[in-house]
């Protein structure tokens, strides 16, 4: 039987009449990083939180390796990084880890050690003095996953780790946790707007929408229960093709080429062969196209209803 | 747990707080110090009431009122609702500790900073009036003798304010919210009820038109709790008029005019003790508020949603 890290049983949060997380399920196993993704408001903050213990849940419950949701034991497991992290105006970075690993419970000396530790691996000797108050955001945001690191969790939790971020520091953000994952053996869920640079690191990936899960699935499962017949084409006579492609397939130009798309795959690559053949054109390119992430979300997000809001974030 | 209390311990501590304590002590010991070297007094225990009334005034109003009290204030309401307001809260509860262990530890960094920064005021403001009052070692040891009555008194204020304080701040997520209410108490223990009696006896009124002022007279509340702590060390002692400041101030000693068929003269008036509440009474209402206010903390604490 499979041991879970984190099992959420029918969890409910409700503040006021507004209903933010709404009957939710799930269950994580060590080891594996999950994508947990979903329109602004649709509930990841929220139901992060009260896997953390910040929020408490309206009804249902959770368990984090047995341990109940916010207990001292459960929490030992557990290291967050919230999607804001707020830093006390008076402590620099150095001090700020310390005292977050002396809360973690850490002796004195065993703190100062971790704190070199993590300094030394987020690459932040040089500003150890600063007060971390007045980091850029980037540097905010690798002070949080720092401490989310401080008391060697089991389970990482982190909520828009590369929001607000330019690309090099969102890339440096993900390669760091792919690093920690693959050394530590760390489960992480890890929110994101960012689908294409959270697609190369996750292997699991749940998505939310108003407050219900939507999709829970291992990545390629889901890129497959979505697949659907898309091909790209491109010949020496685009046009050609799409004359006398249009009327049975669903058919548009690209950058490409073509992308037509058939729910018979096989079909449609005959008719496309027997094109190129007949019209004698030369065949440059004929390729199913791979249903990435973004595309993903946009898929299931529209189906459900919902307009997808990545575009401002991508 | 040491941990955040160290972390308050040194939040409390903070140089505004220990400036702000050294300059009411010194304003305050100057006030009593100088003051008195200008007063004509006949005789040497006249001249030792004088200056031990005007002492308990100065500590009533200042270094126990409105500084240890605006100090205590300030501080309580931020311990929660200003981890709240600024975000930090998040992160602090995320780590393996109970959220009674969190605000356990927070209100014993608060109550050891509170009780720091209340002896260093006393001690700046004995060494104040000793120093601008030159006065001679007996008076000196007088005024030594009430300061156990004073860390009495302040020890009452810091855990009555900061229980009430603490409550405010577990209730709500602003500290400025939390701190308003608060100020507003201490005016109504140190100013509102002293004008509201001002204000009767200019109209002619030497007494409250209803018993029912008492139970908002926080002055006098306050007043009685600060005269039990003096008694406990020889009480407040003086002529009429000398108690008669006292009397005006903090509605602690009342006259009563005397049968002139007895003393043989008119508008004769003799002070007593104002023991509208029992001071007995006040100490176990005032306990239990305390009490109960930190028990509600912890029960806020530990359902609050950050």
């Amino acid at each position: 039987m499979t041991e879970y890290c984190v099992e959420l049983n029918n969890i409910t949060k409700k503040f006021g009449n507004f209903t933010a997380v709404d009957n939710v399920s799930l269950k994580l196993e060590p080891g594996r990083i999950y994508g947990f993704v979903g329109p602004n408001g649709a509930g990841k903050s929220t139901t992060m939180a009260m896997i953390m213990g910040s929020l408490f849940p309206t009804s249902g419950s959770g368990k984090v390796y047995g341990h109940p949701l916010a207990s001292t034991e459960a929490l030992k497991e557990l290291g967050y990084s919230p999607e804001f992290t707020s830093f006390y105006r008076d402590m620099s970075c150095a001090e700020y880890l310390h005292y977050m690993g002396t809360l973690s419970g850490m002796s004195d000396k065993e703190a100062t050690e971790r704190t070199k530790e993590l300094l030394d691996k987020f690459d932040l000797n040089d500003h150890a003095g600063r007060k971390v108050a007045k980091f850029s955001t980037g540097m905010k945001k690798k002070v949080s996953l720092a401490q989310a690191m401080i008391n060697h969790p089991k389970i990482l939790l982190l909520d828009e780790p590369t929001a607000n971020l330019d690309p090099t520091s969102r890339q440096e953000i993900l390669e760091t946790v792919r690093e920690m994952v693959e050394k530590d053996k760390l489960t992480v869920f890890i929110s994101s707007h960012v689908l294409t640079e959270l697609e190369t690191v996750i292997s699991h990936v749940i998505m939310i929408s108003h407050g219900k899960i939507i999709l829970d699935a291992p990545i390629h499962e889901a890129q497959e229960m979505f697949k659907k017949g898309i091909l790209i084409v491109d010949t020496s006579d685009n046009e050609a093709v799409y004359r006398a492609l249009k009327d049975r397939y669903q058919c548009s130009v690209v950058d490409e080429g073509l992308r037509l798309m058939s729910d018979d795959m096989n079909q449609l690559k005959q008719d496309v062969v027997a094109e190129v053949y007949w019209r004698n054109l030369t065949l440059n390119l004929m390729q199913e196209e791979v249903m990435s992430l973004d595309s993903l979300y946009k898929h299931i997000m529209e189906g459900n209803g919902h307009e997808s809001d990545n575009k401002e974030n991508a | 747990m040491k941990v955040i209390i160290k972390r308050t311990l040194e939040e409390t501590l903070r140089i505004s707080a220990i400036i702000l304590v050294i300059v009411a002590g010194i304003a305050g010991g100057y006030i009593v110090g100088k003051n008195l070297t200008f007063v004509e007094v006949p005789t040497y225990a006249e001249f030792a009431n004088k200056s031990l009334i005007m002492q308990h005034l100065v500590i009533f109003f200042l270094m126990n009122g409105a500084i240890l009290m605006g100090i205590v204030s300030s501080v309580c309401s931020g311990l929660i609702a200003g981890e709240v307001h600024e975000g930090t809260i998040r992160i602090l509860v995320s780590k393996p500790n109970s959220r009674g262990a969190i605000l356990r530890g927070k209100i014993i960094g608060m109550l050891l900073g509170c009780f720091i920064l209340m002896m260093l005021g006393l001690s700046v403001f004995y060494l104040a009036e000793t120093l601008f009052g030159s006065f001679d070692g007996s008076v000196m040891k007088d005024l030594l003798s009430y300061y156990p009555a004073y860390i009495l008194y302040g020890l009452i204020v810091i855990l009555f304010f900061s229980s009430l304080a603490t409550l405010l701040s577990c209730l709500v997520r602003k500290k400025v919210i939390a701190l308003l209410p608060m100020m507003f108490l201490v005016i109504a223990v140190l100013a509102i009820p002293v004008i509201v009696r001002i204000v009767l006896g200019m109209t002619g009124r030497e007494e409250y038109p209803s018993d029912l002022f008492y139970l908002a007279d926080l002055n006098y509340q306050f007043g009685s709790l600060f005269h039990w702590c003096c008694n406990l060390c020889g009480g407040i002692n003086g002529t009429s008029g000398q108690l008669s400041i006292p009397a005006a101030l903090l509605n602690i000693f009342k006259s009563f005019k005397l049968d002139p068929d007895i003393t043989h003269k008119m508008n004769t008036t003799m002070i007593m003790t104002n023991n509208f509440i029992p001071k007995t009474v006040l100490l176990g209402v005032y306990g239990a508020l305390t009490v109960i206010n930190y028990l509600i903390s912890f029960v806020l604490m530990s359902r609050k949603d950050v």
